[in-house]
């Protein structure tokens, strides 16, 4: 199992239309980003983009 | 993520991803022949934000025809390509029309690197404030935290300029400058306002 490494809990405040919904991801990933290492928060984001840009793509 | 103001530094432990590792194949090649520095989306990534992007822009110092065949060369035999033009003359005829050419893969067309030659002052002002992103040996030039703000927010203005702002301006909050960006601001204003009568 992974140990997930949380140094501290916060919140995403729910928006009331699309924009605001995702301007508040936006500013609840940001005090993510700030509150976690390095490590925890970049391999969470690297999910998303390396699911996107596969590693093949170095070797060319 | 430690940002130092003061020396314009930030270092970091992340997990390099594909992408931090396909810009950084490239940028050791482009640094050999030209200054860079990184600009737009691919910042607002490296610094965290969970987007990905197809593109990757960066601007160049003007640099002579002879350089610039040297590195197309190197380009070239490290896999990339110029998804513009083949002829290398022609390439360079597009950066010194103003105009930005991209590298992609062999093979590939996205993602790529957008390379221009900065055309406005406020864009030659971009290599006198880089900030030096340092990821353990390695490292990367970025424009400042205050340009990258301005310019998404009043120069680009989508959404997705917006959330990149955002996000630089809320996990950085306390370091940034923000008399800078009004000052970014107001000339950016003006350029706009400036070009719009030209078109």
């Amino acid at each position: 199992m992974k140990n997930i490494k949380t140094e501290k809990r916060i919140f995403l405040k729910p928006g009331r239309n699309n924009k605001e919904e995702r301007l508040n991801f936006v500013k609840f990933w940001a005090e993510y980003v700030r509150t976690h290492s390095d490590k925890e928060w970049s391999r969470q984001q690297n999910v998303i983009i390396n699911s996107q840009i596969n590693k093949s793509i170095l070797q060319k | 993520m430690e940002y130092n103001a003061e020396k314009r530094e930030i270092l970091t432990d992340k997990e390099l991803s594909n992408l931090d590792n396909l810009v950084l194949n490239f940028v050791k090649i482009l640094e050999k022949y030209a200054d860079y520095v990184i600009i737009s989306g691919y910042v607002s990534i490296l610094l965290g934000r969970t987007r990905i992007t197809e593109d990757v822009d960066l601007f160049i110092k003007k640099i002579s025809f002879n350089e610039f065949s040297k590195l197309y060369g190197e380009l070239k035999n490290g896999g990339f390509w110029c998804i513009n033009a083949d002829k290398v003359k022609e390439v360079f005829s597009f950066l010194e029309d103003g105009l930005a050419v991209r590298f992609a893969r062999i093979g590939e067309s996205v993602p790529n690197f957008e390379i221009k030659f900065p055309k406005r002052d406020v864009d030659k002002e971009t290599f006198n404030d880089f900030v030096i992103v340092k990821l353990g040996e390695e490292k990367l030039k970025i424009s400042s935290l205050e340009r990258q703000i301005a310019f998404k927010r009043y120069f680009l203005g989508s959404y997705k300029d917006e959330e990149d702002a955002l996000h630089i301006e809320k996990t950085f909050k306390d370091k940034i400058d923000y008399n800078e960006i009004e000052r970014l601001k107001k000339i950016i204003k003006n350029n706009k306002k400036n070009e719009k009568y030209q078109n």
